[in-house]
């Protein structure tokens, strides 16, 4: 039996965070959102500088949860500028 | 009451019977503050003031400069080196001489912040920096205004209504339920350091303006409980649901006396 734990996900980056990371869309895996934060956070460490909310299939996350493959996680930071 | 003139100003907008002249009599009598007169400020003041908003509030205590003219579509080249306020006041009160405007040649800052706001049904944040978007943000708090957002970064745009308390008292999020406090890089990532284009200060002003005139005429669905977030490069819409969540207010002041007391422009001047 195959136990598929890690799941594929879409990973959205939206102002400064997409800058930092040189991405507007990546894809990555993980089982829960706590663990895709600290992958992500491993693949960018300039991550870890900023502040922003993280948000799962267009819904702000407050905790974590469990993934299902092909949902879509955005972090959005503030937009200072006007 | 509207005059015959104001009937004969509007009419294109009369005819709509989302508006009318019901809906036109609550734009005439809304007093709108705008906080900032610069790249989401201009469109936005050109619309609040086409659409008749009876009062509107400009506070900016800025000069017109040469590189604003790219973007800050109420100035002309021969108003380099006027205040903004001044400026932005003259132009739409010339587009329409039926609405009042208030010049605030002033800095927003806790000492005026609650008197400036109290005296306006609703506050459009059109300002530049995290600072002054959080002494808005508690400042509607504690006076229970609603105010929309707008914040732009390179070619994206941000905007909510936040603050707003619908008709059967529900409460609907404000910044410091989607960004709880203010962080040191924030102050760093504005137009003047990171570059901005007209247009996305342009769409994002006028979709305050918009919001504005739907939340003082009560007509269609506020961008309230959600945040919209908008790629001009790919040209795509989105958004993300949010909810109200006092529970993660802790730098908010708690009373008036805590808010005045509050040092907002600390990040900033330790910086400089």
């Amino acid at each position: 039996m195959l136990l598929n734990k890690n799941k594929r996900m879409k990973v959205l980056f939206f102002g400064v965070l997409a800058d930092v990371t040189g991405n507007s869309a990546i894809e990555m895996e993980a089982s829960d959102l706590d663990t895709l934060k600290k992958n992500l956070s491993a693949k960018f460490p300039m991550l870890n500088q900023y502040r922003f909310q993280w948000a799962v299939n267009k819904e702000k996350a407050e905790k974590n949860m469990m993934l299902n493959s092909n949902d879509e996680i955005a972090l959005l930071p503030p937009f200072a500028g006007g | 009451m509207l005059s015959r003139e104001e009937i004969q100003h509007y009419s294109k907008q009369l005819l709509l019977p989302e508006i009318g002249k019901t809906g036109q009599e609550k734009l005439k009598n809304a007093r709108v503050l705008v906080v900032g007169a610069g790249g989401l400020g201009c469109p936005a003041l050109v619309y609040l003031a086409g659409a008749g908003i009876g009062t509107i509030g400009i506070v900016d205590f800025d000069h017109v400069d040469q590189t604003n003219l790219q973007r800050q579509i109420l100035y002309s080249a021969d108003d380099i080196g006027r205040y903004k306020s001044i400026v932005a006041s003259e132009k739409i009160k010339k587009a329409n001489p039926h609405i009042n405007v208030e010049t605030i040649n002033q800095k927003l800052e806790t000492k005026n912040a609650l008197e400036l706001i109290d005296s306006y049904h609703s506050v459009v944040d059109c300002s530049d920096n995290a600072e002054t978007r959080y002494l808005i943000n508690d400042a509607c708090i504690l006076l229970d205004k609603p105010f929309v957002y707008g914040g732009i970064h390179k070619f994206e745009g941000q905007l909510s209504v936040f603050n707003f308390k619908s008709d059967n008292g529900t409460e609907g999020p404000t910044y410091r339920c989607v960004f709880p406090e203010p962080h040191p890089e924030d102050s760093l990532l504005n137009c003047a350091q990171t570059g901005v284009i007209g247009t996305v200060p342009g769409i994002i002003g006028t979709l305050q303006a918009n919001e504005v005139i739907k939340l003082v005429t009560g007509i269609g669905s506020l961008c309230s409980g959600r945040i919209l977030l908008v790629n001009t490069l790919t040209l795509q819409f989105s958004e993300i649901k949010i909810g109200r969540n006092v529970s993660v207010w802790n730098d908010m002041p708690k009373t008036k006396e805590e808010f005045i007391l509050k040092k907002y422009f600390n990040i900033t001047e330790a910086i400089a």
